[in-house]
């Protein structure tokens, strides 16, 4: 017999930081991911009955919240290629470390997939194989994206250090 | 510098963010309920009229009902094949003149799709997408395929259990075998003589096990046929199974397993001799292996194992990989009895833009591997170089990228 989930409430209490941070990382935009992350508990607690007789509610919640980040993050570079311009990270963080700013910047320059399974991989703690269930995708092609994404962040990384106005170039 | 990333990953997660009042998502989880409701008595309203119509329309014309047709099955998906990307699996059907691919869409879609007269690819019948689940494509000696299927396609996303289907080549599909609660199948394929199906087996994500469970492989009969289940457990420290390809003889099986460790993940084919005595076959020293990682290209510390494939009747298997840092993927044959590397490594470019490593790997007619990339079909010809494909043998690239 199934033990009750927890209330919406805890759940939300104990979830809704990671949610954001999440969000962040694969947007780059702490109002965006704040924006996805209250659409995502809203959709949560729209259907918690059955979102909370899920395995993972948690589980459940990330693959909303990465399906909004990402479309939000095409429609968002879209926009920016239209416009010629490119968004600031900065200023929408004064409260976040240099460190971090850098890492979702560089983030920001990785193809999506890569940039998803890196942010599953080590900011949700997720295996190879948790990772590969969750996006619906072969575990070869998350080792791939994984080793390329590693390579690639830390490039991007090592090159904000080394110039840290270069943002306005990231893609 | 790849060091340094657990350290950022971990300052983002102390960080300090923002979240949103909760007064404020419960107002707009309110008004999606609300939404919801008006679209479901819209939908209602639409319902009764449209069925009101049809009614008054067969009255009219003093028709009835027809001689019952026979059901379809499940709708052929729509491909968007210059958008499909990337193919997660690719296999050759008997006579092996058309590579049944299965990909994702620009949806997120899962779409199988089989290369045809002019390397068009066109609809297969028999496999609904399921967003969230991934499926699996086998094929059959008798020309038709078995796959994984979502058993509750409904489930919250990327929860679906998956079942096993055996499709015809009409498309009429028959659920045969468990359904694999908590588990998500890597890899499916059907013995030469079509009476076992072996499926890989991993935890699957958000499942009470996930991350703690073993990797299994099971063997079972097909429809129509009979004999014993088995099953296999891949011991620790691997927690992966992937890439099955039977031997011609029916009893050798041949597939990848992957080690996570502390720089990476490091893999190799090996062969599991399904005849053997013992219902757990792998021991504390080591893997029940026949040949054992090819040694150069396959088996590289930091390299993930990515692909095998059995090369037809020629006794030896090709295996793929994609090292750090490479931007190239390294194919080695190797024997299958003793592992021993067959002929030189090929190094196949993998670094076009927006093309991932290796997707799939299929063996032609010929007993060479045919290599799916996410962004084209490679051919390796007899004497390892990367060619055209020979004649006979179509392919629609997958492309995308």
């Amino acid at each position: 017999m199934r033990a009750p989930g927890p209330s919406f409430d805890e759940f939300y209490a104990g979830t809704a930081a990671r949610i954001v941070r999440h969000a962040y990382a694969l947007t780059g935009d702490i109002d965006d991911a704040r924006d996805i992350a209250q659409e995502t508990f809203a959709r949560a607690w729209q259907r918690w009955s059955s979102v909370s007789a899920c395995n993972s509610p948690e589980a459940w919640v990330r693959r909303v919240a990465t399906n909004l980040a990402v479309s939000r993050w095409r429609r968002a570079r879209t926009a920016r290629l239209l416009a010629g311009r490119e968004a600031g990270l900065a200023r929408h963080a004064p409260e976040i470390s240099t460190d971090t700013v850098a890492l979702v910047a560089g983030l920001r320059t990785l193809p999506q997939r890569q940039r998803t399974v890196l942010v599953l991989y080590y900011l949700a703690d997720l295996s190879v194989d948790q990772i590969a269930a969750e996006l619906g995708c072969p575990a070869g092609s998350v080792k791939s994206w994984l080793s390329r994404g590693r390579v690639a962040l830390a490039a991007a990384v090592r090159a904000d250090d080394a110039n840290p106005t270069s943002e306005a170039s990231h893609a | 510098m790849p060091d340094r990333l657990p350290e950022l990953f971990a300052e983002l997660r102390q960080a300090d963010v923002p979240v949103p009042p909760p007064g404020r998502v419960a107002a707009r989880g309110r008004q999606l309920r609300r939404r919801a409701r008006l679209q479901v008595s819209a939908l209602a309203v639409a319902v009764i009229a449209g069925t009101a119509l049809v009614a008054q329309f067969v009255s009219a014309h003093g028709g009835g009902r027809g001689p019952i047709q026979p059901n379809p099955g499940p709708r052929p998906t729509s491909p968007s094949p210059a958008r499909t990307t990337p193919a997660a699996r690719a296999v050759l059907p008997p006579p092996g003149n058309g590579l049944l691919i299965l990909g994702l869409n620009a949806h997120g879609q899962f779409v199988m799709t089989r290369a045809g007269s002019g390397g068009q690819p066109v609809p297969v019948p028999g496999l609904a997408p399921v967003a969230g689940f991934r499926p699996n494509i086998a094929t059959d000696p008798s020309g038709g395929w078995v796959v994984t299927y979502a058993v509750n396609p409904n489930a919250p996303y990327g929860s679906q259990t998956p079942g096993l289907a055996m499709v015809t080549t009409n498309g009429h599909a028959v659920d045969f075998g468990p359904v694999f609660t908590g588990k998500a199948v890597t890899s499916v394929a059907v013995s030469p003589d079509g009476k076992r199906v072996a499926a890989a087996l991993i935890p699957a994500s958000g499942s009470a096990s996930a991350g703690s469970g073993n990797a299994t492989i099971e063997v079972l009969p097909t429809p129509g046929h009979h004999g014993t289940s088995r099953t296999w457990t891949i011991p620790p420290p691997s927690n992966l199974a992937d890439n099955l390809s039977w031997a011609p003889d029916g009893r050798h099986l041949t597939y990848a397993v992957g080690v996570q460790t502390g720089g990476g993940i490091d893999g190799y084919p090996v062969t599991l001799d399904t005849a053997a005595p013992g219902s757990v076959a792998p021991g504390q020293s080591g893997w029940p292996l026949v040949g054992k990682g090819a040694s150069t290209a396959a088996g590289r510390a930091g390299c993930p194992p990515d692909v095998a494939a059995w090369l037809g009747g020629t006794g030896q298997f090709a295996a793929l990989e994609e090292c750090d840092n490479s931007q190239t993927e390294v194919l080695q044959r190797a024997s299958a009895s003793d592992g021993t590397t067959a002929g030189p490594a090929v190094t196949i470019p993998g670094a076009q833009p927006g093309c991932g490593g290796g997707g799939a790997l299929a063996p032609a007619p010929a007993g060479n591997p045919v290599l799916i990339t996410y962004c084209g079909v490679v051919y390796l010809d007899d004497h390892g170089r990367i060619t055209g494909l020979p004649g006979g043998l179509t392919a629609a690239a997958p492309a995308g990228g």
